[in-house]
């Protein structure tokens, strides 16, 4: 943390603690109940929200934090200083052993089980009496510090809940937090961006565990009793709301839904009987008015404002011209045009008109040959039950080669790409990368061998900012483990500042600098495209797969996107396989062309004979020879 | 004596009921995608009804069960209409949120209405149990059996033969094409939600008898529907009647041999290794992950 932001926290901790006085003994245990809410809510959130597996059952690991600490304390004498990180530690193994079926369930079933979870810790709860003392529950001692007041209580919980947002926040705002994410919304892309997804989920699992014990460990010495009463289903559903209602994925949401909700009855406790009635209204209504909770809704709206056109004009065209003064470039489409100054190429944007000049044509260049192809596809069979989308299919790709792939819809163009990219296993055959079996690595290793690809309907991250999408493509750079992460050591930070100004100059070298906080999915679609692609080479990629790189884009934007790739293989070496409906495309850009047509390889060889080929006229049902329909 | 064939029987005749109340989980996933966490407190409010019918206004059995039935119906639809619609752009996760919500309201309503404490509920019939070999069935259970087979099979012919039912089969499995092809979507939606928790209203009332009635009691019986749906495969219909069976049979075994203090404790041990072994349930379509 730089010194500015360390000063905003000492001085939100300041009136945290000056505000004690001001109120009174029950008051004063409300707000520090709703600082155990907020540790909780904050550990459910790294999970639900960030890693995108939802959990009923997080009452169950309260449980197990609180009754932890308790009996650390009570018999084995431990103080309370190290009894609450104990229970933490332990609550975090259980949640690592819970981990082991969610690795194979679905979200939904996942979210069955750990309901199920819940009810199971609640019912042995009471009947492990020798151990939790059963019905009558345990008492414990209180948190205390000199004399052992309310006051005190309320100021220690306040400490410890800011000592672990602090920790979520160097978790989230790291490269684990961004792979959480991606991994939540993307999972392929994360994976072909070397994001190993059950080592990312096991992190999940521990943290949010860790936080949800140390939030019972609090609760038990906050209260100083406890009892099965205490960690019903209830309590994992109201921690689930309040992470809903504050907003999902974000930790000003947890903290602000975990204050809210515990208030909420504590302000409701005057309508009586029909305060229960209201505080489910109460949440029906936040999820209907503020479908992205309250922080999330506030976000959007904040980000609508700053990068959307549609919103600028609605709000008319005195806002946008001085929001347009400002020193930063605000929207997409202002900064394409402010960047034309940039080297030109990745200047695309749905609407730009930017370049009125013609680009001089690039110099012609023959590919470099190495010695054996790159990429060698052999016999390769891929059956869906009795539905062979792939038979047979042999080619190989040289090194530096720009080879298009071409089919009719169905001829298993895509699934010939999740093969190479190891996202479905093929029946027979074999592919070779440079000589080395390609079907022995896994998805998420591909990257490091140079393999990288793109999705044909943009693989993105929508909620994460562009420059945090170009940081995912460098995940494997990382080096930091989860304790320096959380504990946010000197050398995580250089590292993830070295790695963000890296990110940061490639992209102020492609003009896009301005773009780098905008959200993805602001963005227009030529742009998302465009910064798959940049994302694709910041990999610094031997073998590129893109699957349909221009489908849906201008004639501009396609003749770009061709020179960047053609310059991608020029200057930088890259080998590309690409798949395209675009036959204008395919014939400008590629040096040869594969076509496949119900799994079978139909015709290859130089993209004119190709296009002339009877069978591939053929199969494209008799319509004009394919390279007149749209050139 | 030997306990077993009684244990089979009993776990049968309790598993009838979960059955149908998954019955409505299920068919209300399936169309609309969401799981209605809310199931169990709608089915206890349409029970509520029946019993403010049947104690204090006198009516019989069945009036009181084609009431809550209809009050079943006009939750579900409300449900859809009122709640789900408006909030169409929230996250699932929002949504479920919703449906919890719902579930606070009613259960709390309920207490509120008719207080929190448990209130014994009337069977259906009385008359002396039937007595066949070592096996006792009371005329009770006997009567939701047959009542949860033919609801089931009333399901399914109603799915299969009716034209309500092939668009609501279309609806599960192409939202989308289904509402090219002109099913009125939203309708299908809405009759779904009804439909299902009509079921759960059913299965309310005849449970009810077993367990008591209280505003906070039927949160254990929409788990134990949530498991049976689970073990059958969330997307499957015979899956969930399978799974409640099953998992009635199982529950019974458990408390008459095991332990009657860890029954939850267990069905969720084996729901666990159900779903490790198969990860898409009994019955239930494997997931196919899209990649592009």
């Amino acid at each position: 943390m730089d010194r500015k932001r360390w000063f905003l926290w000492l001085l939100l901790l300041g009136a945290l603690l000056l505000a004690a006085p001001l109120a009174r003994g029950y008051t004063l245990y409300t707000w520090a109940l709703a600082g155990v809410y907020v540790v909780a809510a904050i550990g459910l959130n790294l999970l639900t929200g960030y890693a995108g597996q939802i959990s009923l059952g997080h009452a169950g690991l309260l449980a197990i934090g609180a009754y932890g600490s308790a009996l650390l304390v009570t018999r084995l004498d431990w103080p309370l200083v190290l009894s609450i990180p104990a229970a933490g530690l332990l609550t975090g193994l259980v949640g690592l052993v819970l981990l082991i079926p969610a690795l194979r369930l679905t979200a939904l079933y996942f979210a069955i089980a750990t309901l199920g979870f819940g009810a199971a810790v609640a019912q042995l709860l009471p009947n492990w009496s020798s151990l939790t003392g059963g019905h009558q529950g345990l008492r414990v001692p209180k948190l205390a510090l000199l004399t052992g007041s309310d006051a005190e209580r309320y100021a220690l919980l306040a400490v410890a809940a800011m000592l672990m947002i602090a920790l979520a926040y160097n978790l989230v705002r790291s490269h684990l937090g961004r792979a959480w994410l991606a991994m939540r919304d993307h999972e392929p892309a994360a994976q072909a961006l070397g994001i190993h997804p059950p080592k990312l989920k096991a992190y999940a699992f521990l943290v949010s565990a860790f936080f949800t014990g140390i939030a019972g460990g609090l609760y038990a010495h906050l209260v100083g009793y406890i009892s099965p009463g205490d960690f019903h289903l209830g309590i994992s559903i109201t921690l689930f709301a309040m992470i809903a209602v504050g907003g999902l994925a974000t930790i000003p949401g947890a903290v602000l839904g975990a204050v809210f909700l515990s208030l909420l009855p504590h302000w409701l406790s005057a309508t009586r009987e029909l305060s229960q009635v209201l505080y489910g209204a109460a949440l029906v209504a936040v999820v209907v008015f503020l479908p992205y909770g309250i922080w999330g809704q506030l976000l959007v709206g904040y980000y609508r404002l700053r990068f959307s056109d549609e919103r600028w004009a609605e709000r008319g065209r005195a806002l946008l011209a001085r929001l347009q003064r400002a020193v930063r470039p605000l929207t997409a489409r202002w900064v394409l045009r402010a960047s034309s100054s940039a080297p030109a190429d990745l200047a695309v944007g749905p609407r730009t008109r930017t370049q009125t000049q013609p680009q001089p044509p690039e110099p012609e260049r023959s590919p470099r040959r190495g010695e054996g192809p790159l990429l060698e596809v052999e016999d390769l069979t891929v059956r869906f039950g009795g539905l062979k989308a792939l038979d047979a299919v042999s080619f190989a790709v040289q090194e530096g080669e720009i080879v298009g792939l071409i089919g009719p819809n169905g001829a298993g163009k895509t699934t010939l790409f999740n093969v190479i990219s190891r996202f479905c296993p093929p029946t027979s055959g074999r592919i070779a990368l440079g000589g080395e079996d390609l079907l022995k690595l896994r998805a998420h290793q591909l990257i490091e061998r140079g393999v990288v690809r793109t999705f044909q309907n943009v693989g993105l991250f929508p909620y994460l900012s562009v420059l945090d999408n170009l940081l995912v493509g460098e995940h494997r750079r990382f080096r930091s483990g989860l304790l320096s992460v959380g504990l946010g050591l000197p050398r995580t930070r250089r590292e993830e500042r070295a790695l963000r100004a890296q990110a940061e100059r490639r992209l102020a070298e492609f003009g896009l600098l301005m773009l780098k906080d905008a959200y993805v999915w602001a963005l227009p679609y030529g742009t998302k495209k465009l910064i798959e692609l940049l994302r694709a080479l910041l990999a610094e990629p031997r073998l590129l797969l893109l699957d349909e790189p221009v489908a849906g884009m201008s004639q501009e934007e396609r003749e770009r996107i061709a020179q960047l790739i053609r310059r991608a293989r020029d200057e930088g070496g890259v080998t590309v396989l690409l798949v395209e409906h675009d036959m204008s495309f395919v014939m400008g850009l590629c040096d040869r062309v594969v076509a496949l047509s119900f799994g079978k390889v139909i015709a290859e060889g130089r993209p004119e004979e190709v296009a002339a080929h009877p069978a591939v006229v053929e199969a494209y049902l008799g319509e004009e020879v394919p390279l007149g329909a749209r050139a | 004596m030997d306990i077993l064939p009684q244990l089979l029987v009993s776990g049968l005749a309790a598993g009838s009921l979960y059955a149908l109340m998954a019955l409505g989980l299920v068919l209300i996933f399936r169309t609309t995608d969401i799981v209605n966490f809310a199931h169990g407190d709608m089915a206890m409010f349409s029970t509520f009804i029946a019993y403010v019918l049947i104690t204090a206004y006198g009516a019989p059995f069945w009036a009181a069960l084609l009431a809550a039935v209809a009050v079943g119906f006009l939750l579900g639809v409300f449900m859809d209409q009122g709640v789900l619609r408006p909030a169409r752009r929230a996250s699932v996760i929002s949504l479920l949120i919703a449906t919890l919500g719902v579930a606070l309201v009613l259960e709390s309503a309920a207490g509120w209405l008719w207080g929190w404490e448990p209130k014994p509920f009337p069977r259906a019939v009385r008359g002396a149990p039937l007595i066949l070999g070592d096996v006792v069935l009371s005329r009770h259970s006997l009567l939701a059996l047959i009542v949860a087979v033919s609801c089931a099979a009333a399901l399914f012919a109603l799915l299969k033969f009716t034209k309500l039912g092939t668009a609501m089969r279309a609806v599960a499995q192409n939202r989308l094409a289904a509402q090219l092809l002109g099913v009125p979507v939203e309708r299908v939606s809405m009759l779904s939600w009804g439909i299902g928790s009509a079921l759960g209203a059913i299965a309310g009332l005849f449970i009810a008898p077993f367990v008591f009635l209280e505003p906070a009691g039927f949160v254990k019986v929409m788990l134990k529907a949530f498991a049976a749906a689970v073990l059958g495969g969330f997307t499957s219909l015979p899956g969930a009647v399978v799974g409640g069976l099953l998992l009635g049979v199982f529950d019974n075994l458990v408390g008459g041999y095991l332990t009657t203090q860890l029954k939850e404790t267990l069905v969720f041990a084996l729901i666990l290794v159900v779903l490790v072994v198969r990860p898409q349930g009994l019955l239930g379509e494997p997931l196919h992950r899209r990649v592009a």
